[in-house]
């Protein structure tokens, strides 16, 4: 717990009413460590796309 | 020989059978079977039958109740059905029977299906083990997820058709891996009212069946507008059955390449290679199409569901975290706690691999793509990893890889039988279309269902006694 990450997760935690034994502060940074890694792994393929890609993402009407 | 969907409802019409005895038969079978399988959380033989009885009434009275008529139809549990309980393969669902039809629900039943249970689903629709179900083909396998009950409960030859839900590949895979034909149509295509979600923007629903016809058949019954589910897109449903025999002769077919879809088992290589090369003598110009953009899939897939599941999920993981998966319960809590950005920078993500997607079908001339539904067939039900040239990578992840394209894009996809490895397990083509071109799917489905000869192919854990 002297980690600060891991205590910014716990406080988080604490935030979004997720206060049970089963969530292990220590654990679940880890886990979204991880997770970020992951999700930045995306920052090259937006860049890539050109002029910033809008969020909205489904495009279904290809004759029109 | 399976039975399918277009050769029972002939049977029934014509009098050569009643919906009741499909029906009792069905109903015989997921009992017989349940101790091996697992295919089914509830069965309803009380409604089951009345609504098989109304069917043979209506055949008495020369009226025709749709293209399901008198067809015994399972239903995975995430979907309402008035007077069985909607439990998600969750303890933290306790409620009792709910009173409302699902509109797919409502649907089947207009189009003449007999609802005779529910399916078991993996954990609130998230994974692929589907535990404690077990596939027909190996036992001490899994079935695939997260409709790992559907695809079971189809194999086996319990019932021609089921209903599963996929956000990552949960009716693709469960088919690919137990030998069956499953089509995941175009967001939008299937009202989704009444039924658990798991990723709103991701979520599809869909058929499982014996055959494509029986996928076709099921769509043209499910799919269409409803107020109920504003993502619903303002479209007739579609005329499928009729392009059913139109083979691939002058089609352009696109066979995806590279990572997501290397590596692969080598049984999947060579299977995959021998479906390209008849669909190719079958008339269709085979073109090999690389899409690097998709090696994101992963990370945007699961960057979008985390924080969807997590909020839909929330006051679940508040009250009774100690109920849910530690895995799934590791996915809602990112859900809620990374920061919005990421989820933003999913949906970017999205778009870009769907313009991905999309610029390979029109700068190609592509009426599909191809390829293998799966890196790898069914995993044993205690295996956590698979091995692909010497490098392991979690069950999960090798499943969804190949599956998730075509949720983060929208399209419509099928997954066809293909052949089986050397241990008996089987393999399916995946084959993707422009959106709401759900029909070109059937049409290749069927033609590559023909050239396959998997119709003729029985599980050793089966209704009718199984493979000799």
């Amino acid at each position: 717990m002297d980690d600060p990450w891991v205590r910014l997760v716990a406080e988080q935690l604490r935030i979004v009413g997720l206060v049970h034994e089963a969530f292990d502060a220590d654990e679940i940074a880890g886990d979204l460590a991880d997770r970020t890694a992951l999700n930045d792994s995306l920052d090259e393929l937006i860049a890539e796309a050109g002029p910033e890609p809008d969020p909205i993402a489904f495009d279904l009407r290809w004759g029109e | 020989m399976r039975a399918s969907v277009a050769e029972a409802a002939a049977a029934i019409r014509s009098g050569q059978t009643t919906s009741r005895a499909l029906t009792e038969a069905s109903l015989e079978s997921a009992e017989r079977l349940q101790a091996d399988l697992a295919a089914f959380v509830v069965t309803d033989p009380e409604g089951a039958l009345a609504a098989a009885e109304e069917a043979d009434l209506a055949v008495a009275e020369g009226r025709d109740l749709g293209p399901l008529m008198g067809i015994p139809v399972a239903v995975k549990d995430i979907v309402d059905v008035a007077g069985l309980p909607t439990r998600c393969g969750s303890k933290t669902y306790s409620g009792g029977a709910v009173s409302t039809d699902a509109t797919l629900t409502r649907r089947l039943k207009q189009g003449g299906a007999v609802i005779i249970g529910k399916t078991t689903a993996h954990e609130l629709a998230c994974g692929v083990y589907s535990s404690p179900a077990s596939n027909p083909w190996s036992t001490d396998r899994i079935p695939g997820g997260s409709s790992g009950g559907s695809g079971a409960a189809v194999a086996a030859g319990i019932v021609p058709l089921a209903i599963g839900s996929d956000t990552g590949g949960s009716i693709r895979i469960p088919a690919a891996l137990c030998g069956v034909v499953g089509l995941k149509p175009t967001y939008g295509r299937v009202s989704r009212a009444g039924v658990e979600p798991l990723s709103w923007s991701l979520d599809h629903l869909g058929p499982l069946a014996s055959t494509v016809e029986g996928c076709a058949s099921a769509l043209e019954v499910m799919a269409g507008r409803d107020p109920a589910d504003r993502s619903t897109a303002d479209l007739a449903a579609p005329t499928l059955l009729d392009v059913s025999e139109r083979g691939v002769e002058g089609l352009r077919l696109g066979v995806l390449t590279r990572a997501p879809f290397d590596p692969m088992q080598p049984a999947v290589e060579e299977v995959m290679a021998a479906a390209t090369e008849r669909l190719g003598e079958s008339g269709a110009t085979m073109v090999a199409v690389s899409i690097p953009e998709l090696e994101h899939t992963l990370a945007a897939e699961f960057g979008i569901v985390g924080p969807e599941a997590g909020a839909h999920h929330r006051e679940r993981l508040q009250a009774r975290p100690d109920l849910i998966d530690p895995g799934i319960r590791a996915l809602l809590v990112a859900g809620l706690l990374l920061p919005a950005e990421q989820y933003i920078k999913s949906l970017r993500a999205r778009g870009v691999i769907s313009q991905a997607i999309k610029r390979a079908f029109l700068g190609h001339r592509l009426d599909a793509l191809l390829s293998p539904t799966l890196p790898a067939t069914a995993a044993e039900k205690d295996q956590d990893e698979l091995v692909f040239e010497s490098v392991a990578e979690p069950v999960t992840l090798s499943y969804v890889r190949t599956t998730a394209p075509f949720n983060l894009s929208g399209l419509p996809a099928m997954s066809v039988p293909a052949g089986l490895d050397h241990q008996g397990l089987p393999i399916g083509l995946q084959i993707a279309a422009a959106p709401f071109d759900e029909s070109m799917l059937v049409r290749i489905g069927r033609h590559f269902e023909q050239l396959s000869g998997f119709l003729e192919l029985v599980p050793p854990c089966h209704a009718d006694g199984g493979a000799a």
